[in-house]
């Protein structure tokens, strides 16, 4: 018998539409991560602080841990598992390995959309611009310098 | 459960007939930025959560008659990238822009942010300072109330999101020969709450070298956010000179009683609240056509 007390929704996940059946007080994040098994979306702080569970939502960039899934019914989520495919990387996966942006990785799946939101909405950013935009991302182990050459290099030809 | 259902209404009405019918059970979210950990941790309680934020009326920025009217659901990063308010309120655009983070303000709404009532929220200082007022519907009807009515203690609001809710914040715009100004004292730049914060809103009277029409609203400095009568009063009361503002902010401390907390201690607060209210001022009042030293 079906449970009541849930809830169905329906979404669209890196471009594949999902209809889930979910407890009404679960957040994005556990329903990326434990209904969808997307675990790319890392959960750090589960607080909003930190940004490690970043993902673009109907094209904002938002943290995952804060919004409940009923909010996110009908929206579209991109993750990042949406950033690349088999046939490649995404442009801002390969500047971050090229630049060397990657140390324990766990920041990277936020990182990576907060600068895939950026890029989408400009593409040449000053350095100022990619600060401001990844101000919401907490990266314990780069110092944040390489980060940042890795977005600035991204729409650039050399 | 947190919360036991969760519903998106599309108006206003159905909102208030919902929260009608579950009697306090229900609960007014927009951004929930705040609520949710409040909710997670026990601090609020509810059955229901009614989410306001797609509802059409309540989102957007207009400008009518010399008045700025906000939709209460109206996010953060809207009012921060407007330029109708970088125009007409930029005190307001200053405030929003530094709230939490880029995700934060993405999804915060400034009617979420008066009715968590933080004695530092920034939205609320620069709506002090720009004695704005709110319409707050339920379903005895509709009051228009001035937002420094809205606050009864640190993070408690006359607003009972299982009754009311706020619709709109009304305020006259930033006339082009009045000053206005945000500043605000932080250990960073971005997801870090203010130690201090603090909005201007002036006139200036270049005949007179006097000021007129001073606004000024700081917070945490009280248990609520909170506008400067005594400072602003001593601020009027005479022709300006850099010498009536050293006296001026020699007395602010004995106005506020902030509390000593991880950002900043009591005693470095009162200090820093003579820096922050003289950089708002000046900056203001350059900005209203004061000249200094001509």
């Amino acid at each position: 018998m079906a449970d009541r007390s849930k809830k169905t929704i329906s979404v669209t996940v890196n471009g594949a539409e999902h209809t889930l059946t979910i407890p009404p007080d679960r957040v994005l994040l556990d329903m990326l991560r434990e209904d969808l098994g997307l675990t790319g979306t890392k959960r750090g702080c589960g607080n909003g602080e930190c940004g490690a569970c970043s993902v673009i939502m109907d094209g904002i960039l938002v943290n995952s841990c804060l919004v409940p899934a009923m909010k996110a019914n009908g929206s579209e989520i991109l993750t990042v598992e949406g950033l690349g495919d088999e046939g490649g990387l995404h442009p801002i996966q390969e500047a971050f390995l090229e630049k060397g942006a990657v140390q324990c990785g766990f920041c990277t799946p936020g990182m990576l959309l907060a600068a895939k939101n950026l890029l989408d909405q400009n593409p040449h950013p000053s350095i100022e611009e990619i600060k401001k935009a990844i101000s919401g991302n907490l990266c314990r182990c780069t110092g944040y310098t390489k980060i940042i050459e890795a977005i600035e290099s991204v729409n650039r030809a050399d | 459960m947190f919360w036991q259902d969760y519903v998106r209404v599309e108006s206003v009405d159905e909102a208030l007939d919902n929260l009608c019918r579950l009697s306090g059970d229900g609960r007014i979210i927009a951004g929930g930025t705040d609520l949710i950990l409040q909710l997670r941790a026990g601090q609020k309680k509810t059955r229901c959560l009614m989410d306001i934020s797609s509802v059409n009326s309540l989102c957007g920025i207009t400008h009518k008659n010399e008045k700025i009217i906000i939709g209460a659901a109206t996010t953060h990063s809207q009012i921060s990238n407007s330029s109708l308010l970088f125009t007409n309120a930029p005190l307001l655009s200053q405030a929003c822009s530094q709230i939490g983070s880029p995700q934060i303000r993405n999804i915060g709404t400034i009617g979420g942010n008066i009715v968590n009532a933080q004695p530092a929220a920034d939205s609320v200082i620069a709506l002090l300072a720009l004695d704005a007022t709110c319409i707050i519907v339920s379903k005895d009807g509709l009051r228009d109330m001035p937002i420094e009515t809205l606050f009864s203690g640190p993070g408690i609001s006359t607003i009972d999101s299982t009754q009311h809710i706020v619709t709109e914040i009304h305020f006259d715009t930033v006339s082009s020969s009045a000053g206005s100004a945000f500043c605000r004292l932080s250990r960073r730049k971005a997801g870090s709450l203010p130690i201090l914060n603090c909005g201007v809103c002036l006139h200036w009277n270049s005949e007179e070298n006097t000021i007129t029409q001073l606004r000024i609203a700081m917070g945490p400095v009280a248990p609520t956010p909170m506008r400067l009568y005594e400072t602003e009063k001593a601020f009027t009361s005479d022709t300006f000179s850099m010498k009536l503002m050293q006296e001026v902010l020699n007395k602010t401390p004995e106005e506020i009683c902030p509390r000593s907390s991880l950002r900043g201690g009591r005693e470095y607060r009162k200090e820093m609240a003579k820096v922050l209210v003289k950089k708002a001022m000046l900056k203001a009042l350059e900005i209203a056509g004061w000249n200094n030293g001509g």
